[in-house]
């Protein structure tokens, strides 16, 4: 039941990637490493979910709290998913209408980087 | 009728274990794995729904749960203290959520959307929450 987050910047395109369980115990980390980024400038995000296992309501708040903001920067969160659980997840709740979704991490980089 | 019941605090550290034997349990009743794996979010999605609603962040309060396999059909019934359970009538609008930067609601909308029934209520101090999911023959 741990989070670990990991964390790469590539040209002007921020990569945070969440390895484990996005939940309640460990939601907070999440927000905090969206938080920072936007913090410091990174408006064009990448978040990786090729090693999520699980993400709850809690953690799609979390993404839903943070997109207008990055927009309104001229900047945008895509998601890079390949786990077809966790893509379910988005897709259940419309993510994947309001979202920009690929299936690997060179594709949402070469988006945000002609963004 | 196989039935499981089981009773846990009502701590987030058993979710996942609690979840991982909803989806097992269904997968051995030959439900799908996607629609097993939903299932089992809902299942996510009420307990932290209780301990964060009903108990109030309360880690140690207790959770009832019980499985009731049909021939048609699954439910899981939650039997628990503490507030009873408020859900709002308003319909899920993600545009709105992201236009109002609203990070609630989206634990409501799972349970519904993963369950073919979903029901609540109170009898004296306990409050209940049942969901439902049909079963292929």
């Amino acid at each position: 039941m741990e989070l670990k987050i990991e964390k790469n910047e590539k040209k002007n395109v921020f990569v945070i990637k969440p390895i484990g369980r996005i939940d309640p115990l460990t939601v907070e980390d999440f927000d905090e490493a969206i938080a920072d980024a936007i913090k410091k400038g990174k408006v064009k995000i990448i978040i990786d979910c090729s090693r999520l296992e699980y993400i709850s309501s809690a953690g799609l708040g979390v993404l839903i709290g943070y997109i207008e903001e990055v927009r309104e920067k001229n900047g945008d969160i895509v998601i890079c998913c390949t786990n077809p659980g966790v893509y379910e997840i988005f897709d259940l709740l419309g993510f994947t209408k309001v979202y920009r979704f690929f299936p690997g991490l060179d594709k949402a980089e070469k988006f945000l980087e002609n963004a | 009728m196989p039935e499981v019941i089981l009773k846990v605090p009502s701590s987030y550290l058993f979710i996942p274990a609690i979840s991982n034997f909803t989806a097992r349990l269904l997968r051995e009743y030959s439900m799908g794995n996607r629609e097993a794996s939903l299932f089992s979010y809902a299942v996510e999605e009420v307990l932290t729904n209780i301990i964060r609603h009903s108990y109030e962040g309360k880690q140690d309060q207790w959770i009832e749960i019980e499985w009731k396999i049909f021939p048609e059909r699954i439910e899981v019934e939650f039997r628990f203290g503490g507030k009873p359970v408020e859900i709002p009538e308003e319909k899920f609008d993600i545009q709105r959520k992201i236009k109002e930067r609203k990070k609630g609601g989206f634990g409501l909308e799972i349970i519904r959307k993963s369950s073919d029934s979903v029901e609540f209520g109170r009898q004296g101090e306990v409050n209940w929450w049942r969901i439902g999911k049909k079963l292929k023959n």
